[in-house]
């Protein structure tokens, strides 16, 4: 619960702080802005949230200069960003899991495979299953199911919206902040502070910048 | 980990990094800096185009 409302606090005040920033310095670089809430942002919610922000307060402001971006680019960015660090973070805990239980901390117990599925999250099964079914209506069915595909999704997305802020209103009634602050969470909250700020958020920029400065969203016609 | 234990910890003594963590650590840094050139090598010879 700790380290949860940890990350949830500061996710809400970078959703809260960051895509102004973008807007302020980044909006004549949408896609770096995209990337580096992505980047920025920890938690998957969060970060897409801010990316959401993100790309109405840029294309609010590129508007009044006269640029009228395509929508859906900016959080497309985040969202790639964001689903491509989960995939890594993934693969590399594995491989240094595999290393540490295989080469270094060689114990008497030998990990079995059954333990990659005993860990695997199950949830992830309810994403391909729901990737499968939209993919099937979207090209294994009649053309008037695919036609009607994205307004049904886009009425999914009102869930989307209201479990994403139960998820934060859940946190927030359960976080008892007398007891956090006891139990040492203003020392985690400086580690995580000075990291964010100091190290994690300037980085994810730079790397935004490296792999998306000059490319633009496509304009509207 | 249950937050006793987080408390705990929290109020003991840093300790220092074992020599092969440092190892990982050094290793972990390192190919994802050298992966980074390669991707930005990529980005730069193959640039997206929308």
């Amino acid at each position: 619960m700790l380290v949860s409302s940890l990350v949830v606090v500061f996710a809400v005040v970078e959703v809260l702080i960051l895509p102004f920033l973008a807007q302020t310095f980044l909006w004549q670089e949408p896609l770096v802005a995209g990337a580096w809430i992505g980047l920025a942002i920890k938690t998957d919610g969060a970060a897409v949230a801010g990316g959401g922000i993100t790309e109405s307060l840029i294309m609010a402001k590129a508007a009044a200069e006269g640029i009228k971006y395509q929508p859906g680019w900016i959080l497309a960015t985040t969202t790639t960003v964001k689903i491509f660090i989960d995939i890594f973070i993934g693969i590399w805990a594995f491989i240094l899991g595999y290393i540490w239980t295989n080469h270094i901390d060689k114990g008497p117990d030998k990990a079995k495979a059954g333990e990659i599925w005993q860990r695997f999250p199950k949830f992830i099964l309810g994403f391909i299953l729901v990737f499968a079914i939209s993919l099937w209506l979207a090209v294994g069915t009649t053309p008037d199911i695919a036609k009607a595909l994205p307004a049904a999704a886009g009425e999914a997305n009102v869930f989307r919206v209201i479990f994403f802020i139960l998820t934060f209103f859940s946190i927030g009634v359960l976080s008892d902040f007398r007891k956090l602050w006891q139990q040492g969470f203003g020392r985690l909250a400086a580690v995580y502070f000075v990291s964010l700020f100091g190290f994690v958020i300037w980085v994810g920029l730079l790397i935004s910048w490296l792999f998306f400065s000059g490319v633009k969203p496509p304009l509207a016609s | 980990m249950s937050e006793t234990d987080l408390r705990e910890e929290l109020k003991a003594p840093v300790e220092p990094l074992l020599p092969i963590e440092k190892k990982l650590i050094g290793w972990s840094l390192g190919l994802g800096i050298a992966f980074l050139i390669v991707l930005i090598a990529i980005n730069h010879f193959v640039p997206i185009k929308l």
